[in-house]
């Protein structure tokens, strides 16, 4: 039995990780890992449109199954996208393989990518 | 130009790597970063970044309790996609072995790198060595 799973990515303002694994949970996402970095945006940008872009940022990092992908980059573009207070930029990469997931047979498995 | 182009000819495929890489991403225990990350090594991972990250709770009163450490390390590190097999094995012993040494790891496939000593450094092929193209 293979599964495949894909790795979302939602790049967000600090303090908003939680209303993202919250929505991503709704989704049906398990966990998910959290890392604190630092956004950068053009400067001359910020004064011509009078805006601070928060420079203080949260990577929230989750894997979820292939298959409901859609629902969590829906659900977290409702409610953590560019629209919102958070300002998330959300995106999911593919993944070849993955190991130690809770729902995974203990035993390795590959994807069959190609 | 035509001149230099005849000194270095363009072998056919030069543009196609050996072996593809891939980004394989690691979450542990936090005091077990510097452990895989040293196990890894072994597997001619040659660059390696661990960060600090934090674990989401899996249930509300879990987190309000505090009873779970969820501080995590999560390494990432360019591998040979040849090695993953080896690696995924060894890893899935260190994750049921170790103590408090569960974790995480998948890859995700890289498409492109540039220069021949990036290449080589990324997947330990010490081969290119002499120059960098």
């Amino acid at each position: 039995m293979e599964k495949k799973y894909e790795a979302v990515f939602c790049i967000i303002n600090a303090g908003f990780a939680d209303e993202v694994m919250y929505a991503a949970r709704k989704a049906g996402a398990g966990g998910g890992t959290i890392i604190k970095g630092r956004g950068t945006a053009p400067l001359e940008a910020e004064r011509l449109f009078k805006i601070t872009v928060e420079p203080e940022k949260e990577i929230v990092m989750m894997l979820v199954p292939e298959e409901i992908r859609d629902d969590v980059l829906r659900e977290l573009y409702h409610s953590a996208g560019l629209s919102t207070a958070g300002h998330g930029i959300i995106f999911s990469v593919p993944v070849d393989r993955a190991l130690g997931l809770s729902d995974q047979a203990p035993k390795t498995e590959k994807n069959d990518t190609e | 130009m035509a001149e230099r182009q005849k000194q270095r000819p363009e072998p056919a495929g030069a543009s196609v790597a050996p072996n593809r890489l891939a980004l394989l991403v690691t979450i542990v225990q936090k005091g077990k970063g510097t452990f895989f990350a040293d196990f890894l090594q072994t597997f001619d991972a040659n660059l390696q970044i661990s960060v600090v990250g934090t674990g989401t709770a899996q249930s509300d009163l879990v987190e309000f309790l505090g009873l779970k450490d969820n501080k995590r390390s999560v390494i990432f590190s360019v591998v040979r996609e040849d090695r993953v097999d080896k690696i995924f094995e060894a890893l899935q012993e260190r994750f049921q072995t170790v103590n408090n040494g569960t974790g995480i790891s998948f890859t995700i496939p890289l498409t492109s790198v540039i220069g021949k000593l990036s290449y080589g450094f990324l997947s330990n092929e010490r081969r290119v060595v002499k120059g960098d193209e």
